[in-house]
């Protein structure tokens, strides 16, 4: 017998979340949304229930429903019934490990992060961007790393890296092919309620291919969407249901899925500094919708909760994650994103994703099943030990205190004195060793002849004059 | 030689320690051999590996418990002229203070370290100290103390004692104490936890 999990009560309940899917179908029916591509209008325009004026397409509710039914989510089995953390994608700064400066981010760094990340077993796209390689290289450079160094990366529903042409989505593709990862094509919606042409051109250009294919988008409270959450909620399904249905009418050789990584995405914004503030009370709040929105759709529940607008890894930094991811558990969420992410999402930092593991640690800790037995209540130690006797020797102390006790690697419990014997290191230093540490003793390196491999694809794309050309 | 009796004593394996002792009794071994060489070097062992933070309390303590067993057995085979002296260490919570935790796990880990303690409990006015002194001969004298409020009585306590006996050691500790502090109120010394405490102590004697 267990001691009754620790729950969240309240939050969106089932006729509200109803009452919002019903204004969703609406919407898509009524107002509908903008494609502007061609060749996927002409598609579209073979299916009954499908509504097009000029680039403005309505879909029959009958058509949206069929779309999230057959929607699937491949879940890979290491993230089955795990705390799964996803860290970082794309940042362009990151803090030097040796220095502790800020800087651009390089190879070395992506290398590196890949390598930490890999070790603190953690999924999620690439961290940094190369931005010492050639542009049209930086993208097949970071999956090529991803895919040499670590177990988890960039290969499964949780990867949400950009492939912003055909051409580099080709270099992707093979490479995925080769290493035998996964490999999906994510398309963005643009709140309110279009899409980026390019991103069109190269989903209609892998059509044939018949590769899963994911939707996304991401409104903003009072920018790009109504400035009250639930409108933003409201808005985000309309435009992630829309989309997925455009999805599955046009690339039927695979499957089509809401992105978890953004599901039922409304962000927070920041009308003081006009700034995205994730980790801001306005984001948790964003969580707590979303993650009901998930559970009823059936959408494997992804929250952003390790993001912090803070710029170092200091006390805001920890507070917001740690209060977002506390509640987001409680209230059912087991994979957290954006780990090693500062200032919102603008800066990596190998210490952050440090920290980052303990403090998920710490909330997993806290909600660790709890027996509740005879032995667990302990009735014959306590009747055994004398008055002003120690349980510290006892065998039962002995036997449980590594199961009845958390311990720390990074909230070291020491005392002053303890600390100053230690050096008087601070939180950030302790993670800034472990994290060279473990970036320094990793050791998983992919089958050397997949690597050769991808070698080989990596220094077409470095030749490739039609690659260069597709980013200008 | 006596390496397997130091590792039962590390593993904290209570069963093999006395097995170990009583076959090498059995060999004909010396008696303060088997302590000195088995069952206080597996001590020191546990006492780094601690130090280190890479063994736990309970499981510091679980070793004590084992060396304790086995000294049972052992001690009454010595002769008074064998015995090794023994060093005496009197332990007591300040007047006015009743928090006996931390002073009873530093006793612990003294007498596990081959200390001999004379433990005088809560609340000790500094006369019962001094009187327990002259009794017994104790070389070393440890307070504790956790309030705030009763850690100042620590100072007159020190004075009083050196005033009578110029010899002995003092060592304070608790949560409030630190080093500064053990520093001006003329304490010989202050340990952050139970195991440092042992070194203190070990060097407050040889000194």
């Amino acid at each position: 017998m267990f001691v009754e999990d620790y729950k969240l009560g309240g939050g969106l309940n089932e006729e509200q979340i109803k009452i919002m899917h019903e204004k969703a179908l609406k919407l898509i029916e009524n107002v509908g949304i903008e494609v502007p591509h061609k060749g996927i209008l002409d598609i579209l325009s073979d299916y009954d229930g499908v509504k097009i004026e000029k680039e403005n397409v309505k879909f029959s509710s009958d058509l949206v429903l069929k779309a999230l039914k057959e929607s699937k989510y491949d879940v890979p089995d290491y993230a089955k019934d795990n705390w799964i953390i996803s860290a970082g994608a794309h940042q362009t700064a990151c803090y030097d490990l040796d220095t502790g400066k800020l800087r651009e981010s390089n190879s070395k760094d992506l290398i590196n992060f890949i390598k930490l990340g890999d070790a603190l077993n953690t999924v999620g796209s690439a961290p940094v961007v190369p931005l010492d390689v050639p542009i049209q290289l930086q993208l097949i450079l970071m999956f090529k790393v991803a895919y040499e160094n670590s177990r988890y990366r960039c290969n499964d529903i949780y990867e949400h890296m950009d492939k912003p042409t055909i051409e580099c989505a080709n270099y992707v593709y093979e490479m995925a092919k080769v290493a035998g990862k996964r490999f999906a094509y994510g398309v963005w919606m643009i709140s309110p309620r279009y899409f980026d042409k390019n991103g069109l051109e190269v989903a209609y250009k892998l059509l044939d291919k018949g590769v899963p294919m994911w939707i996304s988008t991401m409104p903003v409270a009072g920018v790009s969407s109504p400035i009250t959450m639930i409108g933003t909620m409201l808005q985000s399904m309309f435009e992630h249901f829309a989309g997925l249905t455009m999805l599955s009418l046009i690339n039927t050789k695979s499957f089509n899925y809401i992105s978890p990584n953004d599901a039922f995405e409304g962000d927070a914004f920041d009308m003081k500094y006009s700034t995205f503030v994730y980790g801001s009370v306005e984001y948790l709040y964003h969580t707590l919708y979303q993650i009901p929105l998930c559970r009823y759709y059936g959408v494997p529940i992804m929250t952003k909760t390790l993001l912090t607008a803070s710029k170092e890894p200091d006390a805001q930094a920890a507070a917001e994650m740690g209060i977002h991811t506390l509640i987001a558990a409680l209230a059912g969420a087991r994979a957290f994103r954006c780990g090693g992410l500062l200032s919102s999402g603008e800066i990596y930092s190998g210490e952050q994703l440090v920290i980052v593991k303990e403090i998920v640690e710490y909330v997993k800790n806290i909600l660790k099943k709890q027996e509740f037995s005879e032995e667990q209540l302990m009735v014959d130690e306590i009747e055994e030990v004398g008055v002003g006797q120690s349980f510290i020797g006892r065998k039962s102390t002995i036997d449980n205190f590594r199961a009845e006790y958390w311990q720390p690697e990074l909230f070291i419990h020491s005392n002053i004195g303890q600390w100053k014997e230690m050096g008087s290191k601070s939180l950030r230093q302790y993670a800034n060793e472990k994290a060279k540490k473990l970036i320094k003793e990793h050791s998983y390196q992919i089958d050397e002849d997949i690597k050769k491999e991808l070698d080989k694809i990596y220094e077409c794309a470095q030749n490739d004059v039609k690659l260069k050309e597709s980013f200008k | 030689m006596f390496e397997e009796i130091s590792r039962a004593v590390i593993e904290g394996n209570d069963e093999e320690c006395i097995k170990l002792t009583q076959k090498y009794l059995d060999e004909g071994e010396k008696p303060v051999s088997i302590i000195k060489d088995g069952l206080v070097a597996g001590m020191n062992v546990v006492g780094k590996r601690f130090k280190a933070y890479e063994m736990y309390l309970p499981e510091v303590m679980m070793s004590a418990n084992v060396m304790k067993k086995s000294m049972a057995i052992l001690k009454p085979l010595i002769s008074e002229s064998e015995m090794p002296s023994m060093v005496k260490i009197i332990m007591a919570t300040i007047r006015g203070d009743l928090h006996d935790i931390g002073k009873n796990l530093v006793s612990m880990m003294l007498e596990g370290a081959g200390f001999e303690i004379i433990d005088l409990g809560v609340d000790v006015p500094v006369d019962k100290i001094i009187e327990e002194i002259e009794k017994s001969k104790a070389d070393v004298v440890g307070i504790s103390a956790l309030l705030t409020t009763t850690m100042m009585a620590m100072e007159p306590a020190i004075k009083k004692i050196k005033d009578k006996n110029s010899n002995v050691k003092v060592m304070v500790g608790g949560a409030p104490i630190t080093q500064e502090f053990a520093d001006k109120i003329g304490a010989d010394g202050f340990a952050p936890d139970a195991l440092r405490a042992i070194d203190l102590a070990k060097r407050l004697v040889s000194t």
